[in-house]
């Protein structure tokens, strides 16, 4: 079922198409349950119709269009406009402002917003795959008994809601009963005191942190088990041959295992990207707990931030396609890869 | 997930040269045994950290408020108590002098929408995702460039676009908008990952299907159906999540203005962060009751389908 078995049967797939019929004639078919005169298939599949496929669509691209295509659309145009409470709640005139929202960002958060997001996205991303790689091939190693224990400790933690792991990451550490504070202070890390509220949680770099942890923790289940599907897919004789010719693990990890565990790592990089820049559920709840923003902002809470709490939706759409922009760029070359292998 | 990798499993296969004898290949037997049992330890501390938060909460569920606020903290609870399950059915989200929807009407709110919402996404995406994956047409490889983009069109990014529309429609604060709403992220989910479900059943199948006198109609129902429809209730678990899980477009969409059952509504994940005010101290005996009745529906849900959410959600981007 993973990805690395079924690559190489990817251009088989194009042959059933109602223009690309199988070549060869078929045998007469007999009838059919519903006492259908018998035909070859070809002539069946032509009966189809070249419109079919576009009916079998329209009514997912009709409403993807409604509510993902005219939504950016819009988004675009009220970049470009003055756009606040007054707007919103009246429908009132809106004016057109040029580059103004954007010019007020560059000028403002944009270049404090953006490098906290990108640390924050190596950080998680990075971390994520590190340790979701590091247990899949442990799991190739260990006993049968651990390997699955941890998978299902993994399927539940994926399973967490995003707030629901937020919330009792926020109770863990918890300035005065959380257990967070107890073991740091049992292991002499710091004293009991010094680990106050203001410490965990109007510290940008702390509440980064924590944030960073509640998002790797929930986001290293998929990458561990789907890499470990991947390893499965890779031959035991590579190893062996490997073995016999003398590579120890390290040497085996980078002539075997990373080349080709490569598509699936890519995959889970684009899509860990995607997930991580706009994180936005772990660090709104801790914003909420912290009560400082301004200074924890990434771009997943900023546009909701502008327009939701300052009330600026011009703005906020200027935000949120520079956003949309940004992670075109990051995960641009990994997604013109993916989408040669959906097209080709 | 077959024993390639388990334990016993020390040399390649029985039909290989016979190098267990020598001494070299029982020195690399002791070595992996050895390695075995580091990477079995290894893991056991990795899965006792992971499963530590979920621990923790189930614990502190049944912890009555005396032991929760402790210090030390427990670690195993010295009394238990069901109170806490109790009183998140009777506790409000702002307190008890400000009337505010129920634990229980949250609840209904975020399994109406997630069903309303995963029934018609699965519903129209399998007829695109059949068209993407089995027929080619002209315009095909731009369909799924779109799907891909929209796909990826990361969930958040639509807010304020979509929050704007629905208000000139007058929609914001009613269920159906949060409906509309989760459609954006949920679509593009289910077609692309349905898609790949479809083209990974074996083209020769439906060939044979075919040449049997099936119409394409009943070679879909008859063969690709049955083959697909695990995978279809995976896609469909995932995309209820979601909706199930999401807290931004809940929380500016509907807010608590919902309605249901004559009062107030909003959905469970606005009702639990609502818990957490720094204005007053947090209940978390009764915010952990209500996480875990939030929670563990979800979780039997992934430990029975999560081989099939696990492929899901990779052969739909890998998969051509």
């Amino acid at each position: 079922m993973s990805a690395v078995g079924d690559i190489p049967a990817t251009p088989r797939r194009r042959r059933l198409g109602i223009r690309n019929a199988a070549p060869g004639g078929e045998p007469p078919a007999p009838a059919g349950p519903g006492g259908v005169a018998p035909s070859t298939s070809r002539a069946r599949r032509r009966l189809v119709g070249r419109w079919v496929p576009y009916v079998l669509s329209s009514p997912s691209l009709l409403v993807l269009a409604a509510v993902i295509g005219f939504p950016l659309i819009f988004c675009l145009v009220i970049s470009f406009q003055e756009f606040g409470p007054y707007q919103l709640v009246t429908g009132g005139p809106t004016h057109w402002v040029g580059f103004h929202n954007y010019q007020s960002l560059f000028t403002g958060q944009f270049v404090p917003v953006l490098v906290r997001t990108l640390l924050f996205l190596v950080g998680t991303v990075g971390m994520t795959l590190i340790i979701g790689l590091g247990m899949a091939l442990l799991m190739r190693r260990a006993h049968t008994w651990a390997r699955v224990t941890l998978t299902v400790v993994l399927v539940a933690v994926w399973a967490v809601p995003q707030i629901t792991a937020s919330q009792v990451f926020i109770w863990i550490f918890d300035p005065s009963y959380g257990i967070a504070n107890w073991v740091l202070s049992a292991l002499h890390l710091g004293s009991y005191a010094s680990l106050s509220h203001e410490q965990w949680y109007n510290f940008p770099v702390s509440v980064l942190a924590l944030a960073g942890t509640i998002v790797v923790w929930g986001a290293v289940p998929f990458v561990a088990i789907t890499l470990f599907a991947g390893l499965l897919q890779i031959p035991e004789d590579l190893y062996e041959a490997a073995r016999v010719d003398g590579a120890g693990f390290v040497s085996q990890l980078r002539t075997i295992t990373l080349p080709l565990l490569m598509p699936i790592l890519l995959l889970l990089g684009v899509l860990s990207t995607i997930w991580d820049f706009n994180a936005f559920n772990q660090i709104y709840v801790l914003q909420q707990v912290g009560g400082i923003s301004t200074e924890t902002t990434t771009f997943g809470v900023w546009a909701y931030n502008v327009a939701f709490v300052g009330g600026s939706y011009g703005v906020g759409g200027a935000v949120t396609l520079l956003g949309v922009a940004l992670l075109l760029v990051v995960t641009g070359a990994a997604v013109r890869m993916m989408v040669r292998g959906a097209t080709s | 997930m077959s024993g390639a990798a388990g334990p016993g499993r020390v040399t390649p296969d029985a039909g290989g040269p016979a190098v267990a004898a020598t001494p070299e290949a029982a020195a690399r037997v002791r070595r992996r045994r050895h390695g075995s049992a580091a990477a079995t330890l290894v893991l056991v501390v990795l899965a006792a950290i992971w499963f530590f938060p979920i621990y923790y909460m189930l614990i502190d569920a049944f912890k009555p408020g005396y032991d929760l606020l402790t210090y030390p903290p427990q670690l195993w609870p010295a009394h238990w108590t069901l109170s806490n399950f109790q009183e998140a059915f009777t506790v409000n989200g702002a307190g008890p002098t400000v009337p505010q929807p129920s634990f229980l009407s949250s609840l209904f709110i975020s399994v109406m929408v997630s069903l309303i919402v995963v029934v018609f996404s699965v519903g129209i995406s399998l007829f695109a995702a059949l068209a993407t994956a089995r027929f080619n047409f002209r315009g095909r490889s731009v369909m799924l460039v779109a799907l891909l983009v929209a796909y990826m069109v990361p969930f958040t990014s639509l807010l304020i676009p979509i929050f704007i529309e629905l208000n000139k429609f007058g929609m914001i604060g009613t269920v159906p908008a949060l409906i509309i709403a989760y459609v954006a992220p949920v679509l593009p989910f289910t077609v692309w990952t349905l898609r790949g479900f479809v083209a990974s059943v074996p083209v020769d199948i439906e060939e044979a299907a075919l040449t049997d006198g099936c119409s394409r109609l009943s070679a879909f129902r008859k063969v690709i159906f049955p083959l697909i429809a695990p995978g279809l209730v995976a896609t469909a678990i995932f995309a209820f999540i979601l909706a199930w899980n999401d807290f931004a477009f809940a929380n500016i969409i509907l807010g608590n203005s919902g309605s249901i059952f004559g009062g107030q509504a909003e959905t469970a994940t606005v009702w639990l962060v609502g818990l957490i005010n720094p204005s007053r101290v947090t209940p978390w005996g009764e915010l952990f009751a209500a996480s875990l009745i939030f929670t563990l529906p979800v979780m039997l849900f992934f430990l029975t389908f999560q081989r099939r959410i696990a492929a899901g959600l990779t052969a739909g981007a890998v998969k051509g």
